[in-house]
């Protein structure tokens, strides 16, 4: 079953350019991720999938639903979905009144908030912070209450725009190790934009890469990663590749 | 400079002894600034989220206008409520002139346009990502309203209390539509500005320190919220 289903979506920001023409289909359960240079529109991309804003022009298909041409049934498919931010902002409340947000929106009884809020926090490791004021968390621990807040809602669809970008290797390992598990166990469609190739290559069942608003490629990771030498593709994945490895060695 | 002193005097005896009218008039004078604040905060709690949160055209203007209303002379308001609600105006039949309701209304119109006006600039001045998370975390517009509210708590409620500031400090539309009536429509602002005319320096200076003690009030209550909020922040 087709989860995300986008047909010829263009965005524009004034006469330029954003996303040209972008058609993809993500199966339920599928971990699908976007990968491209800075600049290429994975954010405006995964912003339009989440609804928070709208194409110019172009079809969406999320969980059956037109969602363009249905805006009265948007606030119900946002409802089935969860989407964290690049830098994501905690509210200004403790830890766990953070996570459980998105529960009281959907009015769950209050001893299942706090049982679910405290159980994904362990998930995460920051069940030793469910009392602290969530304004004086560090940037990983802020988006690791991010991830929890959003996955607290438990989402047929979750849309992360590169979760592990601020988190040290550990951290961005237990984000990781709990993502594939959610995905795995619930069935979750993950969407997950990353400019971590080895991560991708972990996470994906299909791979994404944008490339100045274009999709340019969209296959299993094994189709994508072995590119033809001369191809735009190649020379982002080897360059990338590459910089990685002097991180590495650095 | 003795008179002053001596009216200084008088005043606190005034205040001390809890004097009879200067405690009628300034209870008066609370209930209907409050009452008046009140009914503007329920309207531009809603109104300004709303305005926020909604694009269409002319939103700018709009917020202009409502801004160029900041400054809008009291006697003016009281004069357009005096024109509505005087016997040969459109709602004369009401028999509202000269009552403490009427300049609960009048209030009202005063204070809602500044406290609007700071209301979607305090929304206006949160992080946008509040807003997105919410809406993106399943919030409908009226959840995410009300968290934007929260969130910028301080700055709503320093709307609110500048509201109450205009409203109880103004003395032009009191006396258009209140009248001055002794026990029933006269505030503090009024009576000080009768009092004084009157030559009653005591009196007036009395009213003036309570008035002053309520600005004080008012600001000692913000420093504390700012001093939480900033304590919340650390």
């Amino acid at each position: 079953m087709l989860h995300i289903e986008a047909r010829n979506l263009v965005r524009r920001a004034g006469q330029v350019p954003l996303l040209q023409d972008i058609s993809l289909q993500v199966e339920s359960g599928d971990s699908f991720l976007l990968i491209g240079p800075t600049g290429a529109g994975k954010t405006t991309l995964l912003r339009i999938l989440g609804l928070l804003d709208k194409p110019v022009t172009g079809d969406l298909h999320i969980l059956g639903v037109d969602v363009i041409r249905s805006p009265d049934r948007q606030l119900e498919i946002r409802r089935r979905m969860a989407f964290v931010q690049q830098k994501p902002v905690a509210f200004s409340c403790s830890v766990l009144e953070n996570v459980a947000y998105p529960l009281r929106w959907r009015k769950v009884p209050k001893q299942e908030i706090k049982t679910r809020a405290l159980d994904i926090l362990e998930q995460v490791g920051m069940q030793d912070f469910a009392g602290r004021s969530a304004r004086t968390l560090s940037g990983g621990e802020t988006q690791r209450v991010a991830i929890a807040r959003a996955l607290v809602t438990r989402p047929e669809i979750l849309l992360l725009d590169e979760p592990t970008a601020n988190l040290d290797p550990n951290s961005a390992g237990k984000i990781e190790d709990v993502l594939a598990r959610v995905a795995r166990e619930r069935q979750t469609t993950l969407v997950m934009t990353t400019h971590d190739l080895a991560q991708a290559r972990r996470l994906a069942g299909t791979v994404g890469v944008l490339m100045a608003g274009k999709l340019v490629e969209c296959g299993p990771p094994e189709q994508v990663f072995n590119p033809q030498a001369d191809s735009p593709i190649a020379r982002f994945i080897g360059f990338k590749l590459a910089e990685q490895d002097f991180n590495r060695m650095v | 400079m003795s008179e002053l002193w001596q009216g200084i005097l008088r005043a606190l005896e005034l205040l001390v002894t809890f004097d009879p009218e200067v405690m009628a008039v300034t209870f008066r004078s609370l209930g209907i600034s409050v009452t008046a604040c009140t009914i503007s905060a329920l309207v531009c709690l809603p109104l300004g989220s709303l305005i926020h949160f909604t694009s269409f055209k002319g939103k700018h203007l709009l917020v202009s206008i409502i801004q160029t209303f900041y400054s809008l002379p009291t006697v003016l308001v009281g004069l357009l409520v005096f024109i509505l609600f005087s016997r040969a105006g459109p709602f004369g039949d009401l028999g509202l002139m000269f009552t403490p309701t009427l300049m609960v209304i009048g209030q009202a119109l005063l204070v809602i346009p500044l406290m609007l006006g700071l209301i979607i600039s305090a929304l206006a001045s949160l992080d946008k990502t509040v807003a997105d998370t919410a809406f993106s975390l399943g919030a409908s517009r009226f959840q995410a309203g009300i968290l934007a509210l929260k969130e910028a708590r301080y700055a709503v409620v320093t709307a609110v209390i500048m509201g109450f500031g205009r409203a109880i400090s103004e003395v032009g539309l009191a006396m258009m539509v209140g009248g001055n009536i002794r026990g029933f429509t006269r505030i503090l602002t009024t009576a000080i500005s009768l009092e004084t005319s009157k030559g009653d320096i005591e009196l007036s200076l009395a009213l003036g320190f309570i008035l002053l003690i309520i600005s004080l009030v008012i600001n000692v209550v913000l420093g504390r919220l700012q001093q939480v909020r900033s304590s919340a922040a650390h």
